[in-house]
């Protein structure tokens, strides 16, 4: 019996980098061979380092035009107060018609930090996890067509109609933290995202009755030493050490810092694989194909995405295309 | 520090002895180590699965709970032995030398340390405690007699499954038929060390088990009731579980469909 491939993406980093190289690494990666991407939905970055933060969905319509076969998505796009559901179901609409099918929506509970700036109470995450289910809800009926109406739950809309519409609605991967978001990911996504390989979230999301893509985000630095590669991610990616249940609850960049200045550099190896080739890179990969994933982006952090490009067509997808 | 009895336990066992001062009152006062046993007792503290060899070897067995826990719940071919009502005239024909295998209910409970200890008073001379009693052995999904019986133990529904060694590689999972449940690693006696789900089939076979599983998959034990096991599952979000005896080893896979609760 021939076994499911594994796929291996490219993580499109819109905090490092700005929108014209972002486009470029787009180019990058289906060169390299990747068939896939996610590019993430930031208003502001996470450390001032990062320096970047451009509108994802634009630079989207951009590597549209400049790519051929890389599929992309959003990584993930949260509807709290930044994004009305009306607002995403529109620009998704138009990203998978002008990347021909070639898109997907990736949905989250989100970030402070990307929310904090619209002046709104900052919800509690179950409250988020309400508004995110109702907010799927009302993007898969605006994308069925016909006017909608909604006056219950978390989101109004006001007799609206999608005029701009794919022919075949994308598919909306949901980003699973815990137990419940891997349910909520079972019961009202085609997908589920995680950044870590949990195998539970991956049951959860099965016995919710989850099917189709399980993916995984792989924090990498390579580098020529791997004391360069620690410095690099500790310096470009400085939130990887903040605690996961901080993460979505500062509000500015430079409160990540606060809550970093104390750690030592190595606390960032505790969630970014810093190496010097393939080898370390492919056994995290495996732990999160062992973990029930069968998708895992690659985010290399800092300005050389060159040697990921590298590296990746030269051993990492060869050697899951065994 | 010398106690009452002048008896300590030997060595073998704890090496503590809880000193009460005091008639009234019940707290601990004192705790006295005793490393030295001078005059041990015949006691001998064995633990579960020393208790099923005695046990097949036809072991005396006395459970020293209440009676109506006895008839819910007992060992194979325990009598019933309640401390509250011994009587030493039970045992009068007992000849001193019977080999006696005691227990209680679990690792909190002293009924089965007070009934061995009062058996050793008496003279016999092959007194076995069961460590953490009949919890200790339920645990291990050794089978058990009584009006509640083991039929609706989760022991009784799991399901079993294809198992990897921990030496192994992914050409070995392979070679297992296709499932949607995670595939336990095991040693060669079954204890599972990992698992790996099905998308590691995907994986290039040379890849070793050991070096992607996942460390510790949640396990559950065999003598869990099925609807305890259902509303845990249930609870946790997950459709399976793997039921493993408290030393690690495999029993099988529990399928939440498959719990007609």
């Amino acid at each position: 019996m021939s076994e499911a491939a594994i796929r291996l993406g490219w993580w499109l980093s819109s905090e490092e980098h700005g929108p014209r190289d972002l486009v470029a690494h787009a180019m990058l990666a289906e060169g390299a061979g990747f068939g896939t991407a996610m590019i993430s939905d930031h208003l502001q970055p996470w450390a001032t380092a990062q320096g970047h933060a451009g509108h994802a969905w634009t630079t989207i319509g951009a590597i549209a035009v400049v790519t051929d076969r890389l599929e992309v998505g959003t990584g993930v796009t949260a509807m709290v107060h930044r994004a009305h559901p009306i607002t995403v179901a529109h620009a998704a609409a138009t990203a998978a018609i002008l990347l021909e099918d070639r898109f997907f929506l990736g949905v989250g509970t989100g970030e402070r930090l990307n929310e904090q700036p619209y002046g709104a109470r900052w919800p509690r995450p179950g409250e988020r996890r309400r508004r995110l289910a109702d907010a799927i809800d009302v993007v898969r009926r605006i994308w069925s067509g016909g006017t909608v109406n909604v006056d219950r739950g978390s989101w109004k809309v006001e007799r609206y109609r999608l005029y701009e519409r794919p022919a075949t609605p994308p598919p909306i991967h949901v980003a699973a933290s815990g137990r419940r978001t891997a349910q909520l990911a079972g019961t009202a996504g085609d997908g589920m995202i995680a950044v870590a390989p949990d195998p539970t979230l991956v049951d959860v999301f099965h016995a919710a009755g989850g099917r189709g893509p399980t993916i995984g985000q792989l924090h990498i630095c390579l580098a020529d030493t791997s004391d360069r590669a620690e410095e690099v991610a500790w310096h470009h990616w400085p939130n990887g050490a903040v605690a996961p249940a901080l993460l979505s609850e500062l509000a500015e960049p430079t409160e990540f810092e606060a809550a970093t200045q104390h750690l030592a550099r190595e606390a960032i190896t505790s969630t970014v694989v810093c190496a010097t080739g393939p080898a370390p890179v492919i056994r995290a990969i495996d732990r999160f194909v062992a973990a029930g994933y069968d998708t895992v982006y690659l985010h290399q952090i800092g300005p050389d995405q060159q040697r990921l490009a590298d590296v990746a067509a030269s051993e990492l997808l060869p050697h899951y295309r065994s | 520090m010398v106690q009452a009895s002048g008896r300590v336990p030997p060595p073998a066992t704890q090496g503590w002895r809880l000193r009460r001062e005091g008639t009234p009152r019940t707290e601990v006062t004192a705790i006295v180590a005793c490393p030295n046993a001078e005059e041990p007792t015949m006691i001998t503290r064995v633990d579960a699965i020393e208790a099923r060899r005695l046990i097949d070897a036809g072991i005396t067995v006395l459970d020293a709970l209440p009676a109506a826990t006895w008839r819910q719940e007992h060992l194979p071919t325990a009598a019933s032995m309640p401390l509250q009502e011994f009587d030493p005239a039970r045992v009068e024909k007992l000849d001193r030398t019977t080999p006696l295998l005691v227990y209680c209910f679990d690792q909190h409970c002293d009924l089965s340390a007070r009934l061995s200890r009062r058996l050793d008073e008496l003279g016999f001379e092959a007194v076995h405690d069961l460590i953490g009693g009949r919890a200790a052995w339920t645990a291990l999904g050794l089978p058990t007699e009584g009006t509640v019986g083991d039929n609706r133990r989760i022991s009784q529904y799991v399901r079993e499954i294809g198992t990897v060694g921990l030496h192994g590689t992914i050409k070995d999972l392979r070679a297992l038929p296709q499932t949607r449940f995670p595939t336990p690693v095991v040693t060669d006696d079954a204890v599972v060390l990992g698992a790996v789900h099905p998308t590691a089939r995907a994986l290039p076979p040379s890849t070793r088990l050991a070096d992607v599983m996942t460390p510790a998959p949640g396990t559950i034990r065999p003598e869990m009731r099925i609807e305890e096991v259902a509303a845990q599952l249930e609870r946790d979000g997950l459709d399976h579980v793997f039921v493993t005896a408290v030393n690690g080893t495999l029993v099988g896979l529990a399928v939440l469909a498959e719990l007609h609760v």
